[in-house]
């Protein structure tokens, strides 16, 4: 039999360090059934037992109410656990008590982990551990810091408990007549004993619960406890009964329940302070007061942030680069490779133009994935992250956002997909929602290269940088204008309250930020990456058929290959005109695909922003870019140098490429329309591999095609915005 | 009520987020409903718990406090929930 210990523990306090150091690398994250919180689990052996160990969100309580609080809360109370261990703070003991207070109630075996003891000892602060074993009724095990000396004395606690066999353990019930270590005083406890009489008729609930527990959550107004007494048949007596307890309640202790309840357990820890705790008479002044002197200063604090940020952009994205050249070239490499030994056809095609890039546009995302997870890890680690969000929540309090929102925000700018799985840092559900839906507009490097062909082909340089500044502030500006308009409408419930804690300042374990790395790459992969892999598919299906498998061209193709092998020209000569008929051939194909017939269709809802005059005749192919732009915006280009059959790269001495000269002359785009192009992609629809991360990360499809839906249309509106009023300004 | 009485009384409860960087005060009431009044009352704002100012975000808002041996942050809004008496560091002194 697998025995289940779940860890519990307020946020910082080293429960997951404990968890890797107890699990090793030998565990899987997945998310919780139906949320987007993360349940990490692993499995290890003591003494022949098996042991599961769930690694339960950070929680200051068991009555709050987000989301991973929740999560936390129901799988204590209701969950097949057999064990708790309860990871508490040793520098911060007072309020890491005031979860245990309510894990006591639960009625289940606890195992104490007095974490950070370092810490503790650092500040002067001394605990006489048998004393807190004897209030607590558990064994108490004191582990150091990071390095957790302890968890081997912690295994043998555990299986002591389990066994039965630790004198240290308690039984609060029997000692007490029923009522738990804490005793809430004659008025709480009477009502607590009439709630319990009317909950105690439904036994299923009983059995589910302990009573005292779903007593005491009713009157605090756990969310959870209420559900369940809305679900039994004896809810209306369990109702009656509660809102009879709290008003009499108001009315002789002259507070509501919720608040009595919380003073009497923080008045329990109060007296067990005094008898386990000894403070310094004078503390001396810690390392974190003197490190936030500097790194959250009036006037350094920004600064120093804005160092931080520029370092991290610079390791995942500067950096974060060359494996992702390496990989591309590589994938690039081993397509081209493959389609010249493989005989022209649909299989050929489908390996070197569909599957191959398909899963090279998956894994490019890994470096940046790893590099930026890791810092941002090491920051939540080191405890930087909640001065961050210290420092700019109330800029983006005005975007409608939390001080957690920027990191992802200004991270979207290098690329939008590990912005997005940023955004886990966010504890409120409402405002990781906001970011999420607001970072597709911030404009990304694969965006950048598409305005630096089109701009640079209908600009002077001059006037090209400025419209490339332009999308960019145009991205961030409407990040921030969606940011208010979605917490006004769509979230406009009371935002969540911003009471952070700011822990101190902690040295991070290597192999935590390593098994974080590795486990985001992981999530990444399995979760969004088969997403990424079949829209990529998808997309090569769109722009190859029904072409590819037309024989009369593949027969046309191979007759004037052979023609022109058997010129009598230099082979380099050959080689050019080889590459000019792959290219003309790819070019037929696009340009009669299924893709294109789309295109067609398409064309005129977007008439009013590409061809404002009905003159173009090729508005049509812009729409074929746009379409295979959905994969990966850098894409835009090279399928644009394939619909018009002109190379991307420039020659030598000229400053347009060819394609750029193609788009200037044939396309019919002119200045104006360039520039709504450019808005248009900016907004459009985030790419393919954001809109698997949104899904992921959102937890449902519903927020992923609202992302494509709302970028449509404000793509649209603004593009058509763009060639309106530059008409007015006499543009054209 | 003169002025001689009002000196020999408790000062006047304030709202946290009136309070100055580097003044202390005890929680007197938390004026907040729902999910805010929750992680308020747990995170140990409870009736008497003393608490400090620390400092204001470089921004101004929000606020640093220490609170139970810790440090946490809470925007001015959520601070002008909760009703305080200031303890008057002056008069404490001078009367040790």
């Amino acid at each position: 039999m697998t025995s289940v210990l779940a860890l519990a523990g307020n946020p910082n306090c080293g429960k997951t360090t404990l968890f890797n150091a107890l699990t090793g690398a030998r565990h899987h994250v997945a998310n919780w059934p139906g949320v987007t919180v993360e349940r990490r689990s692993g499995y290890i052996e003591v003494k022949g037992q098996q042991l599961e160990v769930v690694d339960l969100p950070g929680t200051y309580s068991l009555a709050a109410r987000s989301e991973d609080e929740r999560i936390a809360a129901t799988f204590l109370a209701e969950g097949q656990v057999d064990l708790i261990i309860n990871v508490l703070d040793a520098s911060n003991l007072e309020r890491n008590l005031y979860l245990t207070t309510q894990l006591l109630e639960l009625g289940k075996p606890i195992v104490f982990v007095l974490n950070m003891m370092d810490d503790a000892e650092r500040h002067g602060i001394q605990i006489d551990i048998p004393a807190l074993e004897t209030l607590l009724g558990g064994p108490v095990i004191p582990t150091i810091g990071n390095r957790l000396t302890g968890t081997d004395a912690l295994k043998a606690a555990v299986m002591g408990v389990l066994k039965g066999a630790d004198p240290k353990v308690r039984d609060f019930e029997a000692e007490t007549a029923g009522h738990g270590p804490m005793d809430y005083g004659h008025d709480i406890e009477g009502e607590i004993e009439k709630l319990m009489a009317h909950t105690r008729r439904d036994e299923d609930l009983t059995r589910a619960v302990r009573p005292r527990w779903l007593a005491l959550q009713l009157l605090e107004g756990g969310p959870e406890a209420l559900k369940l007494a809305q679900e039994s048949h004896a809810r209306e007596a369990i109702t009656a009964q509660l809102d009879e307890s709290r008003k009499f309640l108001h009315s002789h202790l002259g507070e509501d329940a919720a608040t009595l309840l919380a003073e009497h357990r923080y008045g329990f820890l109060h007296g067990l302070m005094l008898e386990v705790v000894t403070l310094p008479q004078a503390p001396p002044e810690s390392h974190t007061s003197k490190l936030d002197r500097l790194l959250t200063h009036r006037y350094l604090g920004i600064p120093l942030f804005l160092v931080v940020m520029v370092a991290i952009y610079t390791l995942s994205f500067v950096l974060g680069k060359y494996p992702q050249d390496w990989i591309d070239a590589g994938f690039k490499g081993l397509a081209a490779f493959l389609a010249a030994k493989l005989p022209a056809g649909e299989l050929t095609s489908l390996l070197t133009d569909g599957i191959i890039p398909g899963v090279s546009a998956v894994i490019v995302f890994l470096p940046v994935i790893m590099v930026l997870m890791g810092c941002i890890s090491f920051l939540e680690d080191t405890g930087y992250m909640a001065r961050a969000a210290f420092i700019m929540d109330r800029a983006m309090h005005l975007m409608g956002l939390h001080g957690k929102s920027f990191i992802p925000l200004l991270m979207g700018s290098g690329c939008n997909v590990p912005a997005i799985q940023a955004t886990r840092t966010i504890e409120s559900k409402q405002d990781r929602l906001i970011t999420i839906l607001v970072t597709p507009l911030i404009s990304c490097s694969a965006r950048l290269q598409v305005y630096i062909v089109i701009a640079g082909t209908f600009f002077k340089p001059f006037g090209a940088a400025l419209a490339i500044l332009a999308m960019h502030f145009l991205g961030f500006g409407l990040a921030m204008l969606m940011g208010r308009l979605l917490r006004s409408t769509l979230f406009s419930g009371p935002s969540a309250p911003f009471v952070m804690e700011l822990p101190p300042y902690r040295m991070p374990v290597l192999k935590a930020t390593t098994i974080h790395m590795w486990d985001k790459a992981q999530v990444f992969l399995t979760r969004a990456g088969t997403t990424i892999f079949a829209g990529a598919t998808l997309v090569w299906f769109l722009s190859r058929y029904p072409g590819i498998a037309n024989t009369g061209w593949n027969q046309e193709y191979q007759q004037q290959r052979v023609a022109v092998l058997a010129l009598h020209v230099s082979q380099s000569e050959k080689d050019e005109q080889l590459k000019n008929l792959d290219l003309a051939r790819e070019s037929r194909i696009v340009n009669h695909s299924l893709a294109a017939a789309l295109g067609k269709k398409v064309e005129p809802f977007l008439r009013p922003i590409l061809d404002p005059d009905h003159k173009r005749t090729e508005a049509w192919k812009d729409v074929i870019a746009l379409t295979a732009g959905f994969v990966a915006k850098e894409i835009v280009v090279s399928t644009m140098a394939v619909i018009h059959q002109a190379s991307e790269a420039p020659k030598a001495g000229e400053r347009l490429s060819p394609l750029q000269v193609a788009l200037r002359d044939k396309t019919g785009l002119t200045p104006l329309t360039a520039l709504a192009f450019m808005v248009f992609t900016l907004i459009y629809t985030p790419c393919l591999g954001t809109v698997a991360m949104i899904r992921r990360e959102a937890g449902s499809w519903g927020w992923a095609g609202f992302s494509v839906a709302y970028g449509l249309v404000l793509g649209w509106l603004l593009a058509w915005g763009t060639v309106v009023f530059g008409r007015m300004m006499g543009f054209v | 009520m003169t002025q001689n009485q009002l000196d020999g009384m408790a000062p006047e409860p304030k709202f946290l987020s009136q309070l100055l960087p580097g003044e202390s005060a005890t929680v007197l009431q938390l004026q907040a409903t729902g999910a805010i009044r929750q992680r308020l009352l747990e995170m140990g704002f409870i009736r008497g718990a003393t608490l400090k100012v620390e400092k204001l975000a470089p921004l101004g808002d929000p606020m640093e406090l220490v609170l139970k041996g810790y440090h946490l942050s809470l925007r001015r809004d959520e601070g002008a929930c909760i009703l305080v008496v200031p303890i008057a560091a002056t008069a404490n002194s001078s009367v040790a």
